[in-house]
């Protein structure tokens, strides 16, 4: 899921890659519209509200919102990167290091906000920009590492595609069309997990307030557990195989 | 051209910097502009429920807020430490404020209760504030203050 990159993926590595992360960022997105009444994981909203507030003269407000985009821009520079620097020497590190920065990132908005919390309008702005940031962080990983067939942390996009899809659907060549058929279940899958994971967050902020975030933590070390998991997994098969292939086994 | 990528990226930061700085020197926070007292002046539909006008009887006033923080409160005052005072005709409550989002909506704490409003323009002597009305029929009210010196 991590390890393997642009078109050695398949469509099942993406299908993990993308509900998971998809998962992560719905509940990202929806406990930040609850806790801070802002939009943490597009920016598309947040360049119309930009717009807005420079058309008003509300420049401070102009300032924050611009600040807030600016921070999701360098989640998707940074986390590229580091992909770009250091994918050719290890593949798994420099895929797994964005996503720990993220887990660092909501780790210590969900520690703040438990702990010191005073709910400020200071406060708020920061916690929102390192939330943006951490999103931003997620979607350029996923983005590059998918060969940008996927992004998570918003739906506008994906949307448009099953819009297409669907259109294409209604004639049968496309129906039989394998890869159109891994698409739709790619995109289906990141669809349902972003919904499940703003659903769940929903429901658990409720019960454990800004702990939410450590839930969303957890969800992202799982994806770097479960592809080392992986990795050894494959690298013991191969070994196997090279054992039984070799030479001196044949015999 | 790749060794002036750093020197652009630099100077592009560093302009956005002092940017930021100059408005931030120059822009008062929606925490600051806030802050006084806010005598009400107005209250109208800015979405009615139905088409047939945007006033709001007395009657209507009333049952509206009936069960909001801010029933009759005909005064508003905001405080630098985070409390307001609401002050009716007889009587004055206080409660606490602060502000969410980029300083758009504004919390109000109450005993257990909180409810939240939307600061649509805030200025030296003018406030709007709206909020979403679900009572008879679904609608969001404009309220309107002025400064009170």
């Amino acid at each position: 899921m991590l390890r393997k990159f642009n078109n050695s993926r398949t469509v099942k590595d993406n299908i993990q890659l993308g509900a998971l992360t998809a998962f992560s960022a719905g509940m990202v997105n929806v406990t930040s519209v609850i806790i801070f009444f802002a939009f943490t994981s597009n920016v598309t909203g947040h360049y119309a509200i930009l717009a807005e507030e420079i058309a008003k003269g509300n420049w401070y407000e102009s300032l924050i919102v611009f600040t807030w985009i600016f921070m999701f821009f360098v989640g998707n520079f940074t986390s590229n990167l580091i992909i770009i620097n250091f994918n050719k020497t290890n593949p798994y590190a420099a895929h797994s290091a964005p996503l720990i920065i993220e887990i660092i990132c909501l780790f210590a908005v969900g520690t703040y906000g438990f702990f010191h919390y005073q709910e400020t309008l200071q406060e708020t702005e920061i916690m929102i920009g390192v939330m943006l940031f951490a999103m931003g962080i997620q979607n350029g990983l996923t983005a590059s590492i998918s060969n940008f067939s996927v992004k998570t942390t918003h739906l506008t996009g994906l949307t448009t595609d099953l819009g297409i899809l669907a259109a294409m659907f209604t004639k049968e060549k496309y129906r039989k069309n394998k890869v159109l058929i891994a698409k739709k279940q790619i995109l289906l899958s990141i669809v349902s997990a972003y919904l499940a994971g703003g659903i769940v967050a929903g429901l658990v902020y409720l019960k454990i307030g800004f702990l939410v975030f450590y839930a969303v933590c957890l969800v992202i070390i799982f994806i770097i557990l479960y592809e080392r998991y992986k990795l050894k997994v494959t690298k013991a098969l191969r070994g196997k195989r090279n054992k039984i292939n070799s030479p001196l086994f044949t015999k | 051209m790749e060794n002036k990528i750093p020197l652009i990226y630099f100077l592009s930061i560093l302009t956005l910097i002092i940017l930021a700085t100059v408005i931030l020197n120059n822009n008062s926070s929606p925490n600051e502009e806030l802050l006084g007292k806010w005598e009400e002046v107005s209250w109208h539909y800015e979405k009615a429920p139905q088409r047939t006008g945007k006033e709001i009887s007395s009657d209507q006033l009333t049952e509206i807020t009936k069960n909001l923080i801010i029933h009759e409160a005909e005064i508003w005052e905001f405080k630098p430490n985070g409390n307001a005072i609401l002050y009716n005709k007889d009587s004055a409550e206080k409660l606490t404020w602060t502000l969410k989002g980029r300083g758009h909506i504004l919390k109000l704490n109450h005993k257990n209760s909180s409810e939240y409003y939307q600061l649509y323009h805030v200025s030296e002597d003018k406030l709007v504030v709206h909020f979403h009305t679900e009572l008879q029929a679904k609608g969001i009210v404009k309220m309107t203050f002025q400064k009170k010196i």
